[in-house]
C-alpha cells in the first residue's frame, strides 16, 4: 500500500485560514455539511474544533484496545453555521445583523488567545484534516466496514454504500475528523444519516491538483506527497530530517499529517529583559508532538542559523519552496 | 498529565452501557467487539482497501461541478495591498467557486516565487456574490433616512432624479456643494475612472481618499517629497534585518507574508514592534512590546544608541541627506541664499566644506539650478559650531541640522525611553546594533502608525533610521506603500478640473469632527502633552485652509458616493452621520451590498462586483504582476446591476437631455476658468480621443493599449490565457522594476545622485516651518501620546484577517469564523479588576458615545488597551452604535503646515483622521 502524506509548516502557517474557506466552498458550504470544517485551523492551546476534541478519549489505547468514546454535540460544540437576517437589516429601522441564536461557540472561538501571562502569552496555529492514519481507529471501529483505506494512496474514506450512520467511527476518532450528515438520510432503511470527512481531495488528485486546502495555502505551509517517495517533501521532512512530527502519536492512530512544530519569541523577565528561553513551554509541545519534538527545534535553530552564516541548509530551502509547484510531488 | 485524563475520560466499558441503552445499534455494536485488527505492519485488511464507484463518484462530480462550465479571471479590487489573480468558474450563469491561479513565474532561483497569491477573502467571494445583502434593482427611500423603507424604481427613474438634483446645482453654479466620490471599495482604474471621469467633466469635489481614510504617511513624505515608498514583497526575504513596526502583515498582508517567514528562514532577524502579541509578533524572532502611541520615544533611543555608539554611515549621511545643512543658531532656521545675500533664494541651503572652512551652497535643492547630489570635491562637515560672514559682511552663528538632531537626541537613551515605551533598554542597543551592521534592512511600518497623534514624527524617524545606517537603495529601505505606475490614464479620470479636496480635513468638516474633540481632549493635558491647547489646535485646523493652501470648498447638497462607506468609518460615528445627512438634499450609493452607507442613503444604485467585469489591477505595489478581470462567458449578473461605466453613461445621457430641457447648458465655472458643458456631456463623457467607450469592456481595452509600456504590450488574448501579467521595468516609479531582482525605491537617488523631491532636494531631517520650530519638532523628537487620562484604557481597532475595510466583514462565512458578532479584547488581569468574564456583553463608553459588544479574554493584550479589529458594520451593533462611535475626532498638527516646498497640498501631503489617540472604559452590561 503506498501512503500520501502532508506535512504543515506552523512556522509558516499564517492562521489566515485561506485552507479553511478553499475547503469549504470546494466541498462543505453545501448538502449539510455546513457546519462540517473537513479542513480548520485552531489557535493552540485552545479547546479547539469541535470543543474540547482532545478529551474524548477515543484512539487507540497503550494495551492496543480500541477506545470508542462519545459523540460531541452536533452542531453546538462544532458550533452552529450561523444563518444572518441579511434582508431585515436592509428593511428594518435599526435593525442588527445577527444570527439566529445568540453566539456562544464556534469552530475558531479561541483564535489569538492562547495562554500564559503577558507579555509571556502564547499561542499558535494548527491545521487540521483527517490524518488519514496508517491504523485509523474510524476504520477499525465500523461495524460496516463501510471506512476504506485505498491501496493505490492510503486515504481514508467512508464508503457511503456501506455506511449506515451508526457513527462508532467519530467516536472511535481520536481527532474528531469524521462528522455526521443528517441530511444524508434514508429514513426508509433506518439510516439516520451517514459520516463523511476530508478525502484528501482525491477527485482533485485525479486531475493532477493537490488537495484545495495546500494548493490555496498562500502561507506556502503544505508540502503534499507519498512517503516512499525519497524525492518529495514530505519523505525529506518526516523520514529524513525528521523535523515533521505526527500530532499526539499517543493516540496510537499512525497519523499520515506531519506538523513541523512552531518555535516563539523569547520570554521577558520580570525586569522586561528577553531571557533564553521559548515562550511556548516545551512540554506542552511534547503532548501534542511526542518526545522528538525538542530534537526537531534543534534542527530547525540549528540549520536556520547556518543560513544566517551564508551556509547551505537543504533543511531550509525545502521548508522555504522556492517553487510552490515543488511542495507537491502527487 | 495524559494519564491523568485517560483515568478520568468515559472508558470503553461506560460507552458500553450507554451504547447498549440505544438498542437499535446494539447488533451493529456487537460487530465491532468482533472486528479483528490484523497485527501485520500493514494494518488495514486487503478487504478494505476497496471504495464503491458509487462513493467515488459523488465527490467526483461535486467537484466537476465547482470547476464549472466556462471560467474567467478576477483579482478583488478593493482597497487591499493584495492584488491577487484569481480563477473564476461558472455554472448556470453563477460563479461557483474560485481559486488562486498559481502560476506566477519564479523571477530569479534565489527568491522564492509568489505562489499562490489570495487569501480567504478571496476564496469565498463566490459566497459573498449571491448572499441577501446584495442589491439587485435601483431602490428609492420612502420613509426617513436609514429607516428601512425601500421602493424598486426604475435605473431611467433614478437617473432622472439624481440629474435633475445634480443640473439645478450647477445651474446656480454651485459646484462646491457637489460631491461625485469613489472610496476605497473601488481602488481599480476602470471601475474607479467612471466616477472620476463623471465628476471632472461636472467640476464636483471629491477627496483625496487616502486622506478621507487616514491612510496618509506624511512623515516619509516629509524625508522623501513622495510617500508611495516601497519595496515589493520580495525584499522582505532579502532583507537580513526586517523590522515590522505598526503593521501586523501575517493578517493584513496575507499574500505576501510568506516573504517574512522564508526570509527568517534564510537566516534574517525578524523584529516585531506592538503592543498587543499579535499573529506577527508569534513568528518574529524578537516581540517588543510597546505602550501604544509611544513610537517616537522608541525611534529616538534606536537613533540615541546609533549616534553615542557612531553607527552610523557618514558619507552616505553626507550625500543623501540634510544632515550637514547648516542652522542658524538664533532661530533655529536653515541658512538660506536669502541670508547670505540680498535678493538670494530662499530654497538653496548649504553645509560647510571641510576642506574650505567656508559655507558652500548645496545642489540640488528646489532653489537651485544643478539638479544633482554630486558634492564634486567638497566635503560637508557633519558637527560643530560656526561663525561665518555674509555677503555684506555680518557674521552669522549657525551648526548643523546633525548636530540639532544629536542634540535631542542625547535627551533619549534608551533607559530614559523605557520610561515611555516600557521597554527594556537591552532590546534598544541590541537592536541598533543589529539593525545598524544589517547587510539589507527594511523597515516595513504600517498605515496603523498615522492613526497616531505623533505617528508622523514616528514614520519620518523611520526613514531617519535608514538614512543614518545609511540603508537605501540594494540595501534596504522603508516600506510602506509602494505603487506601480501602469501608465497615464488622465486621459479617462481628468478631462476638465476638477475640485481635488484634502480628504482629512473634508471629513473633519463636513463631519462637524470638532465636536468630539472639544469634548474628549482636556486643555491642560494636551498642553502638557502635545505643547498646544485646544483652542490653537482649531486654530491650526483653520488656517489650514485659510493659510496652508490645504483644499476644503463646501459641505456637499448633492452626494453621489461610489463604494464609500464613509457613514461608517468615520470618528465619533453617530455625530459625523448627524453633521454630513444634515447638509444633504440627495444622497445616491452605488453599491453591490446594504452596507452602513448604503442603508442611509436617498438612492440606491445596483453595482457590479468582482468577477463581473472588466478591469486590469497593477497599482499596488507588493507584487509585481497585473490582474485582470475577465468574466466568464457564461456568467449572468444578477438583479439589475450595473458596471460603473454603464451607470455614469446612464447619468450623463440624463443629465445632458435634463441640461438641454431646462436651457441650463454651458455653465461657467469660474473658479477654474473652464466652461461645464452639460449639453454636451454625455458625448464628451463617452469620447476619450478617437474612442467611443461604450461600455467597461471598452475601457478596459483601451487602458491595455495605454499601458503598454509597463505591461509588455499585453493584450486581451495574453490575459484571457492566464488572467496576469508580469510588469516590465518602467512600472517602478521610484527606481526601475528589475525583472529578476526585489524592488528598492530611490535608486536613482542613491546611484545617479538625482535629487529627492524635496524642498531640500535631500532626504530630509530638518523642518524650519514656523509650526515645526513652535512646537520642537524642527528635527527628530519624541512626544507622548495625548489620548486623555480620565479614561483607563486606550483603544485602537487594527486590520481584520476576515475584511479590507468592511468588504466580506459581515459574510456569514467570516463571521462563523469569528465570534459571529463583534467583540473587544481585553487583557485577563483588567477583566477581572472590572467583573467582566470570558463572553460577557460589555458596554465600551467614553464622552463620545458608546458601543455594545462581546468581551473577549486575550492574554496577549496589555492591561492599559482594549481593542477591536476594526470595520464592523454599524448594523452589528446596539442601536447601530460602531466601534468608531467611541473615537473622538482630532487631528495631527505637524500634518497641518504647508506651503513649505514638498510640504504643500497633494496626494503625497494631506492629513489622517486619527483612530487611535482616543481612551474608553468599559462595563459589564
Amino acid at each position: 500500500m503506498r501512503q500520501i502524506a502532508m506535512v504543515i509548516d506552523l512556522n509558516k502557517c499564517l492562521g489566515c485560514q485561506t485552507c479553511t474557506a478553499a475547503c469549504k466552498t470546494q466541498w462543505t458550504n453545501r448538502n449539510g455539511r455546513e457546519y462540517m470544517y473537513w479542513n480548520n485551523v485552531e489557535t493552540m492551546p485552545g479547546k479547539g474544533y469541535p470543543k474540547n476534541w482532545m478529551d474524548y478519549n477515543a484512539g487507540w489505547g497503550k494495551d492496543g484496545q480500541l477506545k470508542i468514546g462519545e459523540l460531541p454535540q452536533i452542531p453546538e460544540e462544532y458550533g452552529i453555521p450561523w444563518e444572518y437576517n441579511y434582508e431585515k437589516v436592509a428593511e428594518e429601522k435599526d435593525a442588527i445583523l445577527k444570527p439566529e441564536k445568540e453566539p456562544e461557540w464556534g469552530p475558531n472561538w479561541d483564535e489569538d488567545v492562547g495562554e500564559g501571562e503577558y507579555p509571556n502569552s502564547y499561542y499558535f496555529y494548527l491545521p487540521r484534516l483527517c490524518n488519514h492514519c496508517s491504523k485509523p481507529a474510524c476504520l477499525a471501529a465500523c461495524p460496516m466496514k463501510a471506512i476504506r483505506k485505498r491501496e493505490e494512496d492510503g486515504i481514508v474514506l467512508v464508503d457511503l454504500q456501506k455506511c449506515r450512520g451508526i457513527r462508532n467511527c467519530i467516536r472511535a476518532c481520536p481527532y474528531k475528523k469524521v462528522y455526521f450528515n443528517p441530511k444524508r438520510a434514508r429514513q426508509e432503511e433506518g439510516i439516520p444519516g451517514q459520516t463523511e470527512k476530508c478525502i484528501f481531495c482525491y477527485p482533485r488528485i485525479e486531475k493532477g491538483l493537490p488537495p484545495a486546502c495546500a494548493k490555496q495555502c498562500v502561507g506556502r505551509a503544505r508540502h503534499v506527497g507519498f512517503l516512499d517517495d525519497k524525492g518529495s517533501h514530505v519523505y525529506k521532512l518526516v523520514k529524513g530530517w525528521k523535523v515533521a512530527l505526527p500530532l499526539r502519536p499517543d493516540f496510537g492512530t499512525k497519523p499520515n499529517v506531519f506538523y513541523v512544530p512552531p518555535l516563539s519569541p523569547s520570554k521577558f523577565n520580570e525586569k522586561g529583559e528577553p531571557i533564553n528561553e521559548q515562550r511556548i513551554p516545551i512540554d506542552y509541545l511534547k503532548k501534542l508532538f511526542g518526545q522528538e519534538v525538542e530534537n526537531a527545534q534543534k534542527m530547525l535553530q540549528t540549520e536556520m542559523e547556518k543560513k544566517a552564516k551564508g551556509e547551505k541548509s537543504e533543511l531550509m530551502d525545502i521548508l522555504i519552496a522556492y517553487r510552490q509547484k515543488e511542495m507537491f510531488k502527487l | 498529565m495524559l494519564e491523568r485524563l485517560l483515568l478520568k475520560r468515559r472508558t470503553f466499558i461506560k460507552y458500553a452501557a450507554v451504547i447498549l441503552g440505544g438498542g437499535a445499534v446494539f447488533a451493529y455494536f456487537r460487530k465491532a467487539l468482533d472486528f479483528l485488527w490484523p497485527a501485520e505492519e500493514v494494518y488495514v485488511a486487503k478487504e478494505l482497501r476497496e471504495v464503491s464507484k458509487e462513493t467515488l463518484e459523488l465527490y467526483r462530480s461535486e467537484f466537476a461541478f465547482t470547476r464549472g462550465d466556462s471560467t474567467g479571471y478576477s483579482p478583488h479590487c478593493v482597497n487591499c495591498k493584495g492584488n491577487c489573480a484569481w480563477q473564476t468558474f461558472e455554472k448556470d450563469g453563477r460563479i461557483v467557486r474560485e481559486e488562486q491561479v498559481s502560476d506566477y513565474p519564479q523571477i530569479s532561483p534565489e527568491i522564492p516565487d509568489a505562489n499562490p497569491r489570495g487569501c480567504n477573502k478571496g476564496a469565498l467571494h463566490s459566497q459573498a456574490l449571491y448572499e441577501k445583502d446584495r442589491i439587485l434593482y435601483p431602490m428609492k427611500r420612502l420613509g426617513a433616512r436609514g429607516e428601512g423603507k425601500w421602493k424598486r424604481i426604475s435605473w431611467d427613474e433614478a437617473a432622472e432624479e439624481i440629474a435633475g438634483k445634480i443640473v439645478e446645482l450647477e445651474g446656480k453654479k454651485e459646484f462646491d456643494r457637489l460631491m461625485v466620490y469613489a472610496g476605497t471599495g473601488i481602488l481599480s482604474p476602470v471601475r474607479r475612472g467612471a466616477s472620476l471621469r463623471l465628476g471632472s467633466l461636472l467640476g464636483a469635489v471629491r477627496f483625496n481618499v487616502a486622506g478621507a481614510v487616514g491612510d496618509m504617511f506624511p512623515g516619509a513624505t516629509i524625508a522623501y517629497g513622495i510617500s508611495t515608498v516601497g519595496c515589493s514583497s520580495e525584499a522582505w526575504y532579502e532583507a537580513d534585518y526586517l523590522l515590522i513596526w505598526g503593521i501586523n502583515p501575517t493578517v493584513s498582508r496575507i499574500p505576501d507574508a510568506h516573504y517574512i517567514w522564508e526570509g527568517k528562514y534564510s537566516g534574517a532577524r525578524v523584529v516585531s514592534i506592538s503592543p498587543d502579541y499579535n499573529p506577527t509578533a508569534r513568528q518574529s524572532s524578537q516581540w517588543i512590546p510597546i505602550n501604544p502611541g509611544t513610537d517616537s520615544f522608541f525611534a529616538m533611543s534606536m537613533i540615541n544608541v546609533i549616534i553615542k555608539e557612531k553607527l552610523y554611515d557618514t558619507e552616505f549621511i553626507r550625500e543623501q541627506t540634510d544632515l550637514p545643512f547648516l542652522v542658524k543658531t538664533n532661530d533655529g532656521k536653515l541658512l538660506r541664499k536669502s541670508d547670505m545675500a540680498k535678493g538670494g533664494s530662499d530654497q538653496i541651503f548649504y553645509f560647510l566644506d571641510e576642506k574650505t572652512g567656508r559655507p558652500a551652497e548645496v545642489q540640488g535643492s528646489m532653489g537651485s539650478a544643478e539638479s544633482t547630489l554630486r558634492l564634486g570635491n567638497s566635503r560637508p562637515v557633519l558637527e560643530g559650531r560656526f561663525k561665518i560672514k555674509n555677503s555684506e559682511g555680518k557674521e552669522i552663528e549657525v551648526t548643523t541640522a546633525f548636530e540639532q538632531l544629536k542634540k535631542e537626541a542625547e535627551k533619549f537613551a534608551p533607559e530614559t525611553a523605557q520610561r515611555y515605551t516600557g521597554i527594556h533598554p537591552s532590546i534598544i542597543y541590541n537592536e541598533a546594533r543589529k539593525f545598524a551592521n544589517a547587510k539589507k534592512a527594511v523597515i516595513l511600518l504600517g498605515y496603523r502608525m498615522h492613526k497616531y497623534f505623533w505617528g508622523v514624527l514616528s514614520c519620518w524617524e523611520a526613514a531617519l533610521l535608514l538614512a543614518l545606517t545609511g540603508h537605501a537603495g540594494r540595501r534596504g529601505g522603508l516600506d510602506i506603500d509602494n505603487e506601480w505606475g501602469l501608465g497615464d490614464f488622465g486621459a479617462v479620470s481628468s478631462p476638465k478640473p476638477a475640485r481635488f479636496g484634502s480628504g482629512s480635513l473634508g471629513e473633519w468638516k463636513d463631519g462637524e469632527m470638532w465636536r468630539s474633540f472639544l469634548s474628549h481632549y482636556d486643555d491642560m493635558e494636551l498642553k502638557k502633552k502635545a505643547g498646544i491647547d485646544k483652542k490653537s489646535l482649531l486654530g491650526l485646523i483653520d488656517s489650514a485652509v485659510k493659510k496652508e493652501g490645504f483644499a476644503y470648498f463646501n459641505k456637499p447638497k448633492v452626494m453621489l458616493l461610489f463604494h464609500d462607506n464613509k457613514f461608517e468609518r468615520n470618528n465619533a460615528q453617530k455625530q459625523t452621520e448627524k453633521a454630513l445627512l444634515n447638509s444633504l438634499e440627495l444622497y445616491a450609493n452605488v453599491n453591490y451590498r446594504w452596507d452602513s452607507s448604503a442603508l442611509l442613503a436617498d438612492i440606491v444604485l445596483p453595482s457590479i462586483t468582482n468577477y463581473e467585469g472588466w478591469e486590469l489591477r497593477g497599482d499596488p505595489g507588493y507584487s509585481r504582476f497585473a490582474n485582470a478581470m475577465i468574466p466568464p462567458k457564461g456568467l449572468k449578473i444578477p438583479g439589475e446591476a450595473k458596471s460603473e461605466w454603464e451607470i455614469c453613461m446612464l447619468l450623463s445621457k440624463k443629465i445632458q437631455e435634463t441640461a438641454i430641457k431646462k436651457g441650463i447648458i454651458k455653465v461657467e465655472d469660474k473658479e477654474f476658468n473652464v466652461i461645464r458643458d452639460l449639453d454636451t456631456i454625455y458625448h464628451d463623457f463617452i469620447t476619450i480621443g478617437d474612442n467611443k467607450i461604450m461600455g467597461e469592456k471598452d475601457l478596459f481595452e483601451w487602458l491595455l493599449s495605454a499601458s503598454s509600456g509597463s505591461t509588455g504590450g499585453a493584450d486581451l488574448t495574453a490575459l484571457s490565457k492566464r488572467g496576469f501579467v508580469k510588469l516590465d521595468s518602467s512600472a517602478g516609479q521610484t527606481s526601475p522594476l528589475y525583472p529578476d531582482k526585489p524592488f528598492y525605491p530611490f535608486e536613482p537617488q542613491v546611484y545617479l545622485k538625482q535629487p529627492y523631491p524635496t524642498l531640500s532636494g535631500r532626504q530630509q531631517f530638518y523642518v524650519d516651518h514656523e509650526l515645526y520650530l513652535k512646537l520642537g519638532c524642527a528635527t527628530a523628537t519624541a512626544r507622548e501620546p495625548v489620548r486623555p487620562g480620565k479614561y483607563p484604557f486606550a483603544y485602537y481597532n487594527p486590520h481584520t484577517r476576515y475584511g479590507i475595510h468592511t468588504t466580506w466583514r459581515t459574510g456569514k462565512y467570516h463571521l462563523r469564523l469569528q465570534r459571529g458578532a463583534p467583540y473587544v479584547c481585553i487583557s485577563p488581569r483588567a477583566a477581572k479588576r472590572k467583573g467582566i468574564k470570558e463572553g460577557d456583553r460589555v458596554r465600551v463608553f467614553n464622552d463620545v458615545g458608546e458601543m455594545y459588544l462581546m468581551a473577549k479574554l486575550h492574554p496577549g493584550t496589555p492591561e492599559n488597551v482594549i481593542w477591536t479589529e476594526h470595520a464592523w458594520e454599524n448594523f452589528q451593533f446596539k442601536d447601530r452604535k460602531g466601534f468608531n462611535n467611541v473615537v473622538a475626532g482630532i487631528l495631527a498638527p505637524l500634518e497641518l503646515a504647508g506651503k513649505y516646498g514638498h510640504m504643500s497640498f497633494n496626494p503625497f501631503w494631506d492629513g489622517n483622521q486619527l483612530m487611535s489617540e482616543s481612551s474608553v472604559d468599559i462595563e459589564k452590561v
